[in-house]
Order: C-alpha cells, then sequence, then structure tokens
C-alpha cells in the first residue's frame, strides 16, 4: 500500500485483503457514510475478480473479507453467501430478467413485503432512477440507459449496505454516459448507499470518485483521492495509466532541492523529494505545457525553460500535439491559437516551456 | 383395432411424462449447474438407456421390481401386489427407460441459460430455488416443450421393456406396440395394419401440435 492513504473515517467498514488467482488486493471501503469508491485501472488488471469477490460471486483463494468484525469470506471455510451480503450489484451486461417486465425486474430483490408496500418501493426507485412509470414495460425494448437505469434501481430496491457498479456505463455513447454518471453520482449522495465503481476511463474515474484505489496487474498501487492519483501518481505504472504523456527516467539531486537531471537536461520540480529515490521518473501532462519561439522566455523559479526540436506535429479539431526532443521525449498540446505564430514543422528549434508545479516526479514501478 | 391397447399406450405415456417432468427438472438443474467433477458419472448414468438394448434394461429392472430382490419383496408386503407384469411396473421401467429423453433437453435449456442472471438472483437475496421457479424455468419453456413430447413419443413407441417387464397382459400392460407385434404374429395383417395407423396418426399429430407451439409462440404452453 502506498502512502496517503485516506482510512475510511466513522468505524464501519469493509475490510478487502484477498487473494484470488493471480490477484492480490488490499484496501478499504467504509460503510456507514455514502461515497464512491472508484476501483481504477487498466482491463486485465482484475478490477471485476475483485468486486466479483466482494459480492460473494467467486471464492477467494486466500486472505479475508469482512464487513467490520462479520467474516464474509477467509478463503477457508467461513463463507457469507452472496445472497446474505446485502451487496447490490450492477453487471456490465446489466443482467436484465429477459422474461419480467420492468417492475418485476425491479422487484425481484424484495422479499415477504406486502404487494401495496412493495408497489410503492419499486415506483420510488423507478422515479429516484429517472424512470418513473416504466414499470409495465418490457425490459426488451428499453434503450441502453433505460436498461443501465432499470438495472441500478433493481440493484437498489433491496436496500443494500453496499454497491457494486461494473463498467457501468460500457456500451452507451457518449452524451448518455456524461449524464448518466452525473445522475449516478447524485444518487449515490441521496440514497446514502457507499459504492465502489470499476472502471479504466480516466473521465469516469475523475468525475465518479471520492477515492479510487489503483490496480494494476492485478496489485493496488495507490489509494487516493483523484486529484492527487492523477497529479501525483505514485509510481511510473500508475503514470501511465492516468494518462501522463511523457513519463522519463531521471536523476533526482546536484543543484537545490527538486532540482532534477532528464537526459542531460537540468529541471526544477516543486515537489517534496525528501522520501524519493535518487533514481526516479519525470511525469508531465501535455496539456500543461507550451511552446515559445527560441529565446522569447526567460527560465525563473516557477519556469523551466528547455531548448528543443520538434519532431512530429499531430493535428486534431481543436488541439495540436507537438512531439519534441527535449533531450527527452516531450509532448505538448497546444491549441490553434497558441500555435499559430510557432515554426512548427518538423526539426524546427523551439523551447518547450514547463512550469515546475507541473513538474511530477514519481518512483520507478518495479517490475511485476 | 385394439383400442384397449391404445388406451393403454396413452396412460403409460401420460403417467411417465408427468412423473419424469416432475423427476427431471431436479437432476437436469442439478446437471446443469453444479460444480462436482463426479456430475458426468450421473449424466452418463441418466444417458444410459440410450445406449443399452431395451432387453437389458428390461431384465435389470425385473429383476431389481421382482418378488428375489428386496424391493420387490418391500413392495409385496406394504401393498399385496407384485410390481412386475403390472401397469405399475410397467410405468417405474418407463419412467428408468425415457429419463435420457426428458433430462437432456432440459439440461441443454438450462445450460443455455445466462449464468448472469442466476448471479444477480443470489446478489439480490434470492435462494437458487427460487431463481429455478422464477428464472431458469421460464427461461426453458422450449426446454420444457420437448422434454415432454419426446418422452411421450418415446414411451409411446417402447417395445422391448414393455415386453420384458410388463409382458402381455389386456387392459394392463398390453400396448399398441405389443399388439401390432401380436397380430403379425397372427398372420392377422388387417388388424396389425389399422392399429399402425391410428398410431402413426396420433403421433403425427401430437408431434406438429408440439412443433407449431414450440416455433409460434411456447407461451401458450408454460403460463408466462
Amino acid at each position: 500500500m502506498t502512502a496517503g492513504e485516506r482510512m475510511p473515517r466513522g468505524g464501519s467498514a469493509l475490510h478487502v485483503d484477498l487473494r484470488l488467482r493471480d490477484v492480490r488486493a488490499a484496501f478499504e471501503v467504509g460503510l456507514g457514510e455514502p461515497g464512491v469508491t472508484v476501483l481504477f485501472g487498466p482491463s486485465g488488471a482484475g478490477k471485476t475478480t475483485v468486486i466479483r469477490a466482494i459480492a460473494g460471486l467467486d471464492r477467494i483463494d486466500d486472505g479475508e473479507i469482512r464487513a467490520d468484525d462479520v467474516v464474509w469470506d477467509d478463503g477457508g471455510r467461513r463463507v457469507v453467501p452472496a445472497r446474505l451480503r446485502r451487496v447490490g450489484v450492477l453487471f456490465q451486461d446489466r443482467a436484465l430478467f429477459p422474461h419480467l417486465d420492468v417492475a418485476a425486474n425491479v422487484a425481484y430483490g424484495l422479499q415477504r413485503m406486502p404487494r401495496a408496500e412493495r408497489d410503492r418501493r419499486v415506483a420510488e426507485v423507478l422515479a429516484a432512477c429517472a424512470v418513473p412509470g416504466y414499470g409495465r414495460r418490457s425490459v426488451r425494448e428499453l434503450s441502453g440507459g433505460e436498461a443501465q437505469r432499470v438495472a441500478l434501481a433493481r440493484a437498489l430496491a433491496p436496500n443494500p449496505r453496499l454497491l457494486l457498479l461494473d463498467e457501468p456505463f460500457t456500451g452507451l455513447d457518449q452524451p448518455t454516459r456524461v449524464r448518466l454518471r452525473t445522475e449516478l453520482r447524485a444518487l449515490v449522495r441521496t440514497t446514502g448507499v457507499p459504492a465502489v465503481v470499476v472502471t479504466h476511463d480516466r473521465d469516469e474515474a475523475i468525475a465518479l470518485g471520492d477515492r479510487l484505489v489503483v490496480l494494476i496487474d492485478g496489485r493496488v498501487r495507490q489509494v487516493d483521492s483523484p486529484a492527487v492519483v492523477f497529479d501525483r501518481p505514485a509510481d511510473t505504472r500508475v503514470a501511465a495509466a492516468v494518462g501522463m504523456d511523457t513519463i522519463a527516467p531521471a536523476r533526482l539531486g546536484g543543484g537545490p532541492a527538486g532540482t532534477v537531471d532528464v537526459g542531460g537536461v537540468r529541471l526544477v520540480a516543486e515537489v517534496d523529494a525528501s522520501d524519493l529515490p535518487r533514481e526516479v521518473a519525470v511525469c508531465l501532462r501535455a496539456a500543461d505545457l507550451g511552446i515559445a519561439a527560441p529565446g522569447s522566455r526567460r527560465p525563473d523559479d516557477a519556469t523551466n525553460v528547455v531548448p528543443a526540436r520538434v519532431r512530429a506535429v499531430e493535428e486534431s479539431a481543436e488541439l495540436l500535439r507537438v512531439r519534441l526532443d527535449a533531450g527527452f521525449d516531450l509532448d505538448c498540446l497546444l491549441t490553434r491559437h497558441d500555435a499559430r505564430r510557432l515554426p512548427l514543422l518538423p526539426g524546427a528549434a523551439v523551447d518547450a516551456v514547463i512550469p515546475s508545479a507541473a513538474v511530477h516526479l514519481a518512483r520507478i514501478a518495479e517490475p511485476v | 383395432m385394439d383400442w384397449e391397447a391404445i388406451g393403454v399406450s396413452i396412460r403409460l405415456a401420460l403417467a411417465t411424462t408427468a412423473i419424469l417432468l416432475v423427476i427431471a427438472v431436479p437432476i437436469a438443474a442439478w446437471l446443469a449447474f453444479t460444480r462436482r467433477r463426479w456430475a458426468v458419472v450421473v449424466e452418463a448414468i441418466v444417458a444410459l438407456p440410450l445406449v443399452l438394448p431395451p432387453t437389458v434394461l428390461g431384465y435389470y429392472v425385473l429383476v431389481a421390481l421382482g418378488t428375489g430382490s428386496p424391493f420387490g419383496r418391500w413392495w409385496q408386503e406394504t401393498t399385496g401386489t407384485t410390481l412386475a407384469f403390472s401397469f405399475t411396473g410397467l410405468l417405474v421401467a418407463s419412467v428408468l427407460y425415457s429419463m435420457p429423453f426428458a433430462v437432456q433437453p432440459l439440461l441443454a435449456a438450462f445450460a443455455g441459460v445466462d449464468r448472469r442472471l442466476l448471479e444477480a438472483s443470489a446478489v439480490l437475496g434470492r435462494r437458487r430455488l427460487h431463481a429455478l421457479f422464477r428464472v431458469v424455468l421460464p427461461l426453458s419453456r422450449a426446454g420444457l416443450a420437448s422434454a415432454a413430447v419426446l418422452t411421450f413419443a418415446h414411451t409411446v413407441g417402447e417395445f422391448g421393456v414393455v415386453l420384458m417387464v410388463g409382458g402381455n397382459i389386456p387392459g394392463e400392460t398390453r400396448t399398441v406396440s405389443v399388439a401390432v407385434y401380436d397380430a403379425v404374429q397372427a398372420f392377422d395383417y388387417e388388424t396389425a395394419g389399422r392399429t399402425s395407423l391410428v398410431l402413426l396418426a396420433f403421433s403425427l399429430v401430437v408431434l406438429t401440435a408440439t412443433y407449431a407451439i414450440q416455433r409460434h409462440g411456447a407461451g401458450l404452453l408454460v403460463r408466462r
């Protein structure tokens, strides 16, 4: 576990410390307060494995899953079956019962409840999930977004103590994804049910998460707020997962604190490097950087100015990605407006402008 | 024309179908959803009647039901009747003999139900039995229909097992297939022909109706 983990406050928590096949994961999820924990990582990292184990759909090989002091699975004899865990699951493919209408799907988990009360609960959660009055519809006729809302209503209806969402927005078009994730975030707040969302999508992770658990190659590599994970990834693998455009090996030291040597270039970084090893990696986001005509910008404490050559320019509708050789490979994103007066032909000499606050240093991840 | 034999055949087929549907559903459900390795052994046992000659199966059933076996003796002491050469004995043999024709379509249908739905049922707090009745069976209507039709048709067509276990008692164990065989043995081709024709027409009608239901609306057969 990396530094900076925020322990869930206020007691009640799900403690996960498991090994299942080649996945080992340890983290905690608060059960007492609403909040979204995002289990973030590239495909194949073991995210689905982890939530299936929490839901009770797969047994763990070793370790322990424990809700407060009730052991759900200890890899041995003790196991609480899925149906008794009160964990709502939103499956990636929704898994609605195709032969039941919307109301019957939502009512499926409502046990021993008088009919009138059940109908009221069904109407209530359907309304909360923004599909009011859909009860009599066949689930086969629903659009992707509607099916997702109905599946969410079904998961919420029995009042679970924890909600697990596995890649909840796959297969939906972009506007629907954005709308649904805004709704989902609000819904988790209002219902007060803590949620674990599995995603490999960076935008989703940032938009939804109060807390990120970064899972890569079957290991938890960082647990932090989204802002910290995305701005200050703990190691190079997390940096790659959060989309750092430049990740270059570097060496600490030499000059004043926070000075780092990258491919023969000296950069000033506004970081506390006291607990980092000497060999680190410099991580930069292309959007944080700028390009200036040679000699037109002076370096200062807050700004590094590095001479570079243009290697290539990739144009898109709004932005230009300029690939530079500054002694190390460096990507910059420019608006078309900013690019107008610059000599951006391959081979041209320019200055890369790198704010020292944008220079992040990460540990070099040991190979798995 | 041997109407009595036709009656015995139909009664036997209906009773066998009814009993087998009740027995085959839990067997097929267990086979479809268990993770036990020895499930394949059970599957093989259920399929045995497909490969065994009816005479071999009939022989074992006869021995098991006869008063020489503990079960046969117990039956005789409890009910005062013998199983061998009775309609009940014939029914027991029929149920065993047609078992694969009920289990295999159900097994195929159950295995075709998306596992994700069963997982959804579990995390919604429901027992597996609840999922069987509310999810698996409703989604297996075509399989249920196939199981019923195949069992019925297969029982009507039984011959070897009937001869071995039931013998040839009119109104009790003498089925259509045996009646046709007897008629032919007695060179009564006219009776044999008429009885055969009735059986042929009946089977064709039942099968056509069933396939029509399967194709155009399984909802007619099993309540949604």
